[in-house]
């Protein structure tokens, strides 16, 4: 298997949506070959980094929760008092 | 079928995340708030029709992927995206390697120019990808769903959210290298 199929694959292999022969063919040659290994390397810590950033370090408003709760209160007496 | 009373304590611990996530799609907080809001008050009047035992995470991102669209698609509509064209494959990896900024010498060259971003360079890298492109890689990337799922919540078939998200993960490559030379993270080759 030449290295252009192999990084061709590079996003369904690093998303665990490629099984079966075709994931261990792409294991075995990135055993093998470095160049590939990096690349596959690089875009899983790129990837890894993207979660982190939008993950983390968002200030939720504190009263997002209160104010949830306060709307499916409402919503739930609305429903018993049967409009 | 899921209990109604149950609403509050299953779905609450995710409106973090969901917040979150409408952070990135209408990229401004009162605008999420309102989009977590509708999303919230959607999912507690059709409890009733979600399957217990299935995914509820995935569910409350399809109420969120939708409130977002309806509000906004209309109002955010751009005059025809700019197609990109097709971005090569490891864009930014290659663009790294060239501009070598320690000659390669190092396996992690590249990698290093990644830790130099910060994580508000990657939000707005995000937030500046057009919408077909942001929400897969948003649900793929930030929220870990799997194709089949981004496919059930975005309502698109698999291989469009393939094509969509690799394409978006590209862009987003460019759009940070883009960020990498203006704020000279690499550098010319010596």
């Amino acid at each position: 298997m030449n290295c252009d199929k192999v990084v061709n694959d590079v996003y369904t292999f690093l998303d665990g949506e490629l099984t079966g022969v075709r994931r261990s063919q792409i294991e075995w040659h990135l055993r093998k070959c470095s160049p590939c290994a990096d690349s596959f390397h690089f875009e899983e810590r790129l990837m890894l980094l993207v979660k982190r950033s939008c993950s983390d370090g968002d200030e939720v408003p504190a009263e997002l929760f209160d104010r949830l709760r306060a709307l499916i209160q409402q919503e739930t007496t609305e429903g018993i008092s049967g409009e | 079928m899921a209990e109604q009373a149950n609403f509050e304590k299953d779905a609450m611990q995710f409106a973090p995340q969901l917040y979150s996530a409408a952070l990135r799609m209408t990229r401004n907080p009162a605008d999420a708030e309102d989009v977590v809001q509708e999303t919230f008050l959607k999912a507690y009047r059709g409890y009733h029709t979600f399957q217990e035992g299935t995914n509820l995470k995935a569910w409350l991102y399809r109420i969120l992927t939708n409130t977002y669209i309806n509000r906004y698609r209309k109002k955010t509509r751009r005059p025809q995206e700019v197609e990109l064209g097709e971005l090569e494959d490891l864009y930014l990896f290659k663009r790294l390697n060239e501009s070598g900024s320690t000659g390669g010498a190092s396996r992690s060259a590249e990698e290093e120019v990644l830790e130099r971003f910060g994580d508000s360079d990657i939000k707005e890298a995000v937030e500046s990808l057009p919408e077909h492109f942001r929400l897969p890689v948003l649900l793929a990337d930030v929220e870990g769903f799997s194709y089949k799922e981004i496919a059930e919540i975005l309502d698109v078939p698999i291989g469009t959210v393939m094509s969509r998200l690799h394409r978006g993960r590209k862009a987003l490559q460019q759009r940070l290298f883009e960020f990498a030379k203006e704020h000279g993270l690499v550098g010319p080759k010596e």
